[in-house]
């Protein structure tokens, strides 16, 4: 049978051998566009922060990834797998719209702003050949100042206490315990690589809130685990204040199959309020905790839905949590 | 060679490949494509100390963020975006609701535009753009295993609604391929897909 890709490859609406985009030398227009290229340079500024905020979509998403999927041989410790979280459901349990309402009801009292960085743990299945695909689950501390300035650090938790921090924050932060440093950098003023992340500041209200997501996850505003993804990307980047964490909890409560799953205790001790989410078609299942006072995003949780032998994975298994510390 | 003469040896090296990456996923208006090829480009020279060695996955990151530039603030560019499904003059002008028609590009086009956008991206950027996983991590701005990941996830999602419009196409054996029954089949595919997943 042939391969969906190839399928996919005889699809290909815009060719290299034929058509106006084939392959040949540049013609007069990009031979044009070339020589005017410095001046555009000059012309151009005032585009640059859009451009730059744009730019840093892929990797706004994907610094978590980063800091939670790929990991480096050193760092590749033997260790279990994570179990998925267990909700248990009760009368006691607190409706999404009740959480939502609290949360408002904070936001109200004590409007905070958002603050740029973010404190985790995370573990996702590593991928990369040679390397267990089990590794030790991170903490990663990022923090910004308002010139652009900051760190990052990232320590691998302690195999023997996986579940213990491994970072204090606080002027300096330090590692604590039996954390291995993986990697810390430090950044000067200015914009860089590390800080374009979620570039402008996050806008108050739900609707707004959902279309800036979107412009760094397309797909936000129309497809709930697209937005899903992009609130969890989000807050590693930002730590929500009062308003956006309402904003999220009303973004939520919008979902269409977002389910009540009870009260869990999760990785880190604390008790929060689950809700599952199953996105069609794409074998995974997302579950959200919640702290009910307020709404804050304590843990999201992605497990399979059925088994996957080449990964090695059962129907149930974790392939990547992040619990965040505030 | 000098980051200017090495940014003019990637332009005239690549140009054409990053206006057919632009092209795939626009309307193919040729004027629209020129533009946003141009931003990409002015994007590039203001990065030039950046280009890696390998510049063109590098260049196809950069196209992606300006083709959500260009035309985010109209809603156009997910709308074509989801138009590359269903594309036909670019493909030749006739949707095929058979996979075992003649055209089977068609028909795959189809299965594809049921996917997310992401999932649809990361497949567009493997078959169309012949992507290597290293190159694909490189314009996802992700790690090597995350758009390892990624990839499989996705194919295994366009396998499956191929395996959807099979099984329909099967069930309609004997039946007229007209737009009707593309649209019936599409209803049928889907429910074979909800019940698969319910």
């Amino acid at each position: 049978m042939t391969d969906e890709l190839d399928l996919l490859r005889e699809a290909n609406p815009v060719s290299a051998d034929t058509g106006p985009w084939r392959d040949r030398p540049l013609n007069a227009h990009a031979e044009l566009l070339l020589r005017q290229l410095p001046s555009r340079d000059r012309g151009r500024r005032t585009v640059r922060r859009v451009i730059w905020s744009l730019e840093a979509a892929a990797a706004a998403t994907v610094l978590a990834l980063a800091l939670t999927v790929s990991g480096t041989p050193s760092s590749a410790v033997a260790a279990s797998r994570p179990l998925p979280l267990v909700a248990h459901a009760s009368r006691a349990d607190v409706s999404l719209a009740e959480i939502d309402r609290r949360a408002r009801t904070a936001a109200e009292e004590s409007p905070g702003k958002s603050e740029r960085g973010s404190h985790l743990q995370s573990w996702a299945l590593s991928m990369k050949s040679g390397e267990d695909p089990v590794t030790l689950p991170r903490e990663s501390l990022t923090r910004w100042n308002a010139d652009g300035s900051g760190f990052t650090l990232e320590v691998a938790t302690d195999p023997s206490h996986p579940r213990r921090a491994v970072i204090e924050d606080g002027p300096p932060p330090r590692t604590v315990h039996e954390g291995k440093v993986l990697s810390e950098e430090r950044y000067p003023p200015g914009i860089n690589s590390a800080n374009q992340d979620y570039f402008e500041d996050p806008p108050a209200g739900a609707a707004a809130l959902r279309d800036y997501l979107a412009v760094w996850s397309p797909g936000a505003d129309r497809d709930p685990a697209e937005l899903i993804s992009a609130i969890e990307s989000f807050i590693t980047v930002w730590t929500p204040g009062p308003r956006q964490r309402a904003d999220i909890t009303t973004l939520l409560s919008r979902i269409e199959g977002l389910r009540p799953a009870g009260k869990v205790t999760d990785r880190l001790g604390r008790e929060g309020q689950a809700f599952r989410f199953t996105p069609r078609a794409s074998g995974l299942r997302y579950l959200i905790v919640l702290d009910p006072a307020d709404g804050t995003v304590l843990d999201v949780e992605e497990t399979i839905t059925r088994d996957d032998p080449e990964y090695r994975l059962k129907a149930g298994d974790v392939i990547s949590y992040k619990a965040w510390i505030y | 060679m000098s980051t200017d003469d090495a940014f003019d040896a990637a332009y005239r090296e690549h140009y054409w490949a990053v206006s057919r990456f632009v092209a795939r996923r626009l309307d193919d208006q040729a004027w629209e494509v020129e533009e946003v090829v141009a931003e990409v480009f002015a994007v590039a020279w203001r990065r030039r100390a950046e280009v890696p060695e390998s510049p063109l996955p590098w260049l196809y990151g950069v196209a992606r963020h300006c083709l959500a530039n260009t035309v985010r603030g109209k809603g156009r560019y997910r709308r074509l975006l989801a138009k590359l499904g269903h594309h036909e003059a670019t493909v030749g002008g006739r949707t095929v609701a058979s996979p075992d028609a003649e055209r089977p590009g068609s028909w795959v086009l189809e299965a594809l535009s049921r996917l997310t956008e992401a999932d649809q991206e990361v497949l567009r950027l493997t078959a169309w753009e012949e992507l290597t996983v290293e190159e694909l991590s490189t314009v996802l701005g992700c790690g090597r295993s995350a758009a390892a990941m990624r990839l499989h996830r996705a194919r295994r999602r366009l396998r499956e609604q191929i395996e959807a419009l099979r099984r329909d196409d099967r069930v309609s054996v004997g039946c007229t391929s007209g737009k009707g029954d593309k649209a019936h089949s599409a209803d049928r595919a889907d429910r074979a897909h909800k019940d698969g997943h319910a």
